[in-house]
């Protein structure tokens, strides 16, 4: 028992540098790192082979529905920063993406919003009129806009302006600014996101949408922060009442989202997440879902919450976006070491994906991995510089 | 250990050939096999996660525990490690 109990001591400490790698195979600054590579080769082999991604999409659409619109939107977004990043792969990339954008509109405009939401968007009616969903919206806004940023296609740009109009206008609208995902139920994730779309809406098409950001930035600073943890909320009703406190599915995402609307800000919440939320024992990274003074139930964002350390597979995955976006280089190698510890990854022909995870989970990793140039785009250009080029 | 080690290493080894690791998906509440059901493929998922912790986990512990005791007997007895040497091919 003595020999036992001294080896694992020696193992325990030991074992994270067997799955432990350089930052350099996640995330590179310039061009791709293997793993990007990697993960977008298996991405980019679902868009090339309809049954195998039909296959993908319904044992996610089985769990959430949700699970399917988003995999494509992390995808585009991906997609746009490995053009940026690989212009000699562009052409690949944006004709993936408009099939992409393009079977998503075809869906929406078939089968309705609801296709792409959780059955529980039926059970009431939304408050504001006619029912739009924000979660939708914003997301095809930003991947309309982010297909534009790497090249123009002027059948997108009308499709953009339509969708940022009718975001604005409900804002406008809304007393509180509060715009619905589901029926009375709004997210921070979503408002971050269209708030992204609105602002690249802006550089593409030289309007001007500031005041809105910057009034929107001070209500949520003002009315839906979490006092305690500093952190904001991750949804609310549309009279502004919290219905969940802050949660780690979503908080990592908000803080990279605002990155784009208010840089200290965005640094503010990815600082207070860290603190609250990330972890790293024994060399393993990983999140919890919620700051230790408020607690929740699991539930399909936060996935299962593995016991004993709290880890929460849905706040875990989405930190890599928030440590890359602020290059939290250690706190990133530590998460990439637990991926490979658990994550299962499976490696054929080139291509990765991460058996405990799925398609929306392994393009959230690919777009942890590819981020930034779409992003510095937007901040520091303005289009007529960018066509000078 | 060393027996056990080698047991659990083996039957791993069966789970992962036979594709369990595919199965894991359940870690993220995706279900591993439309055609096996919700029931099935987490059976089968946990019953490779458990192997799978065992094989990275407990595996080097034992070899480790089995290394450390054959130091040990050594440095007890070193008399009779001389006196009994191993027998040679």
């Amino acid at each position: 028992m003595a020999a036992l109990t001294f080896a694992a001591a020696i193992w325990l400490p030991c074992m994270h540098f067997i799955f432990a790698k350089p930052v350099s195979n996640f995330r590179v600054k310039q061009g791709l790192s293997p793993e990007a590579r990697q993960l977008a080769a298996r991405h980019l082999q679902l868009w090339t082979e309809p049954a195998l991604r039909e296959q993908e999409l319904n044992k996610m659409r089985v769990s959430n529905a949700e699970w399917d619109f988003m995999g494509r939107s992390f995808l585009v977004w991906s997609l746009a920063n490995m053009a940026l990043r690989d212009p000699a792969s562009k052409p690949r990339y944006l004709q993936t993406m408009d099939q992409i954008i393009d079977e998503t509109l075809r869906l929406e405009k078939q089968e309705g919003m609801y296709f792409f939401l959780m059955p529980y968007a039926k059970d009431g009616p939304y408050i504001m009129q006619p029912s739009r969903s924000l979660f939708l919206d914003g997301e095809i806004a930003l991947m309309l806009a982010s297909r534009r940023v790497v090249e123009e296609k002027p059948e997108y740009k009308p499709l953009l302006t339509e969708r940022v109009n009718g975001i604005v206008a409900r804002f406008h609208e809304s007393p509180g600014m509060f715009l619905e995902s589901y029926p009375d139920e709004c997210w921070m994730f979503d408002h971050c996101v269209a708030l992204d779309a609105i602002k690249t809406a802006d550089y593409l098409d030289k309007t001007d949408h500031s005041k809105l950001i910057r009034d929107w930035i001070a209500m949520a600073k003002q009315k839906l922060v979490d006092p305690k943890s500093g952190l904001l909320i991750s949804s609310f009703t549309t009279g502004g009442e919290p219905l969940a406190g802050p949660e780690g599915s979503s908080i990592w995402m908000v803080s990279h989202s605002l990155q784009l609307l208010d840089e200290d800000f965005a640094r503010d919440q990815y600082q207070r997440a860290r603190k609250e939320l990330g972890a790293v024992t024994l060399g393993f990274g990983y999140a919890h879902e919620w700051p230790e003074d408020w607690r929740g139930e699991a539930n399909i964002d936060s996935g299962p919450i593995i016991p004993v350390f709290d880890v929460s597979a849905g706040s875990s995955g989405m930190a890599f976006i928030g440590a890359s976006s602020f290059g939290d280089d250690e706190f990133l190698t530590s998460l990439a070491t637990t991926l490979n510890f658990a994550g299962f990854p499976s490696r054929t022909g080139g291509r990765l994906k991460y058996c405990a995870s799925n398609q929306v989970g392994d393009a959230a990793m690919l777009y942890a991995a590819t981020l930034g140039p779409l992003r510095e785009k937007v901040k520091t250009k303005t289009k007529y510089e960018n066509f000078s080029q | 250990m060393i027996q056990r080690a080698a047991a659990i290493s083996g039957l791993f080894l069966v789970l992962h050939l036979a594709g369990l690791r595919e199965f894991t998906g359940i870690l993220n509440g995706t279900i591993g096999s439309l055609a096996l059901g919700w029931r099935l493929s987490a059976a089968l998922a946990i019953f490779y996660i458990v192997l799978y912790l065992a094989f990275v986990i407990l595996v080097p512990v034992l070899l480790l525990a089995a290394a450390i005791l054959t130091v040990w007997q050594r440095l007890k007895n070193p008399d009779e490690q001389r006196t009994n040497p191993a027998p040679s091919d």
